[in-house]
């Protein structure tokens, strides 16, 4: 039989193993972010904010242009992919059971496995190569692709977390099935169901790769969405390749603004996340 | 006491009815008529499946997958189980009150009596919420806050309000499962004597696991229990009184003398 002191010492490595590990963890995101802050502040300034790009060699200019295109592209898909995705989560949350739930359940899991550049392939064959025209609506609907599986799923568990006895006392008002969930029951799931969006949002925000041949990026201020967009994550890979020493740092700048808004729509989550537990009885 | 909607006689009863969640048996060859314009209580130990029969009047109890039923309800001499019966429609006419108080997070006080309200617009629509909420005692005590989150309200206060937007649809039959277990004596007396007033008006059905109160509110009971299979079975259903003091069966006597359950 082992000693006890023996047995304490395997508890303390494995311990203090674990501890490590996490802090490693840890350490590589506020690492990163505290790389992203430090090469990006120096680009950052009102110049940076408000300007379009300047042409290539030329000092100064900024990334305008693709705060308005990220804004563009990701608030269109966000009208695409949120009634499709809050209203299946709906049916799946309603309906759990069927077969066909279940198929549309593991559809929905497997799509969200699929690698972002396939969906902007996908979105190339489909949007841009029959018009040969590049352009940001391309891009949106590569961006509600991606964001779909992450509402369905979001979308359900919020709808499902409300207490049956609500549904049912809708019910046994003589309301629909369909008025009892849209009127009574998706109210008070609202709050999730918007902290799901908003970490979809998130997550699509910083997507580059299918943007490479959907929105293709412009050097103009553009409005039109059927037009090619300038978007912010795909500043930051061009600059980011530029052998000129000034794109280089706006790069870094971009990227930093991605940070912020990733991290601002995170907290915004979490905000809500909290009142929600803080209103439920 | 306000105008509520003209009593009605609805007359309700299930023949031969029989429920089941998937292969669960949970309710067995029920037939029983209920007393218009009465108070029934059905009582019985857990499990005995007394909610379960409360659930299949209403056809609540068909929303949960798996959940069927055979036999018949008859409402007013028509089965709610013919295939031409809209639920919807059964459902308006048989009102229901839950076991905890569940009003709608979301809406207003003033819009959870309302919310069953279709057809009623402007001045009628609040002339039906102030009705109903007189006719639950309610009145008085929201009457200032009508805008205000329901939950704000004391947990007897909402249950009144659960039972004000059942009647302010103007239901003929009010189902009411064990409507007092979560409240305290206080609230829970409100309640009974609520249901006693309200008896002359409506056809009322409350399952109850206390005896003492379906001695106090109603005046038929009936008693159920589960057979060796768990399947709920009606064991005999009377007046109140002689269901307490002249019990017919030898297992109703062993309940009401508190011997099991």
């Amino acid at each position: 039989m082992k000693s006890y002191r023996s047995r304490r010492i395997a508890d303390a490595v494995g311990v203090t193993w674990s501890f490590l590990c996490a802090f490693l963890a840890a350490a590589v995101l506020l690492i990163i972010l505290g790389y992203i802050v430090v090469k990006g502040a120096a680009a950052i300034n009102w110049q940076f904010l408000t300007q379009l790009p300047h042409p290539v060699g030329i000092e100064g200019g900024g990334v305008a242009n693709g705060i308005v295109g990220s804004i563009i592209t990701v608030g269109i898909a966000v009208l695409i992919a949120s009634p499709i995705g809050i209203m299946t989560g709906l049916y799946l949350a309603l309906f759990s059971r069927g077969g066909f739930a279940s198929t549309v359940r593991f559809l929905s899991d497997v799509l969200s496995g699929i690698p972002s550049i396939t969906i902007g392939l996908f979105a190339y064959a489909l949007l841009v190569a029959p018009f040969k025209h590049f352009s940001a609506l391309s891009a949106s609907f590569a961006f509600a692709v991606l964001m779909l599986p992450l509402l369905v799923r979001t979308s359900e568990e919020a709808i499902r977390s409300v207490p049956r006895a609500i549904l049912e006392g809708a019910l046994a008002l003589g309301m629909t099935t369909f008025r009892s969930t849209l009127r009574i029951v998706l109210p008070v799931a609202w709050p999730s169901i918007v902290t799901g969006l908003l970490l979809a949002i998130a997550r699509v925000a910083g997507e580059t790769a299918p943007l490479l041949f959907t929105a293709f990026g412009s050097p103009f201020w553009e409005l039109n969405p059927t037009n090619p967009m300038a978007v912010l994550s795909l500043q930051v890979f061009t600059y980011a390749i530029s052998p000129y020493r000034s794109q280089n740092v706006q790069s870094w700048g971009a990227a930093l603004l991605l940070v912020v808004a990733v991290l601002a729509l995170n907290l915004l989550a979490r905000v809500l996340l909290r009142t929600r537990i803080r209103a439920a009885p | 006491m306000i105008e509520l909607a003209t009593p009605t006689r609805a007359s309700l009863e299930s023949r031969e009815l029989n429920a089941y969640y998937g292969d669960h048996h949970a309710l067995a060859d029920v037939t029983l008529a209920f007393r218009p314009l009465a108070v029934t209580a059905l009582i019985g130990p857990s499990g005995c499946g007394k909610t379960t029969f409360l659930r299949t009047l209403n056809r609540i109890h068909e929303i949960a997958s798996g959940a069927r039923v055979t036999g018949q309800v008859l409402l007013d001499e028509e089965n709610v189980y013919d295939p031409s019966v809209d639920p919807i429609a059964l459902r308006r006419r048989v009102g229901m009150v839950f076991q905890r108080p569940n009003p709608f997070p979301t809406l207003s006080i003033a819009d959870n009596v309302s919310s069953g309200l279709t057809k009623l617009r402007g001045e009628k629509r609040q002339e039906a919420v102030e009705r109903a909420l007189r006719a639950v005692g309610l009145w008085d005590e929201v009457s200032d806050r009508l805008r205000s989150s329901p939950l704000a309200l004391s947990g007897g206060q909402q249950q009144r309000l659960c039972m004000a937007r059942a009647l302010a649809v103007e239901p003929e039959v009010l189902l009411m499962d064990e409507p007092t277990s979560a409240l305290d004596p206080i609230s829970s007396a409100n309640i009974e004597e609520l249901i006693r007033r309200l008896s002359d008006r409506y056809t009322i059905v409350i399952v109850t696991h206390n005896m003492q109160q379906a001695a106090r509110v109603s005046d038929f009971t009936a008693f159920m229990l589960a057979d060796e299979s768990g399947s709920g079975r009606l064991i005999e259903s009377n007046e109140t009184n002689q269901i307490f003091f002249h019990p017919q069966d030898r297992r109703t006597e062993d309940y009401i003398s508190g011997r099991f359950g």
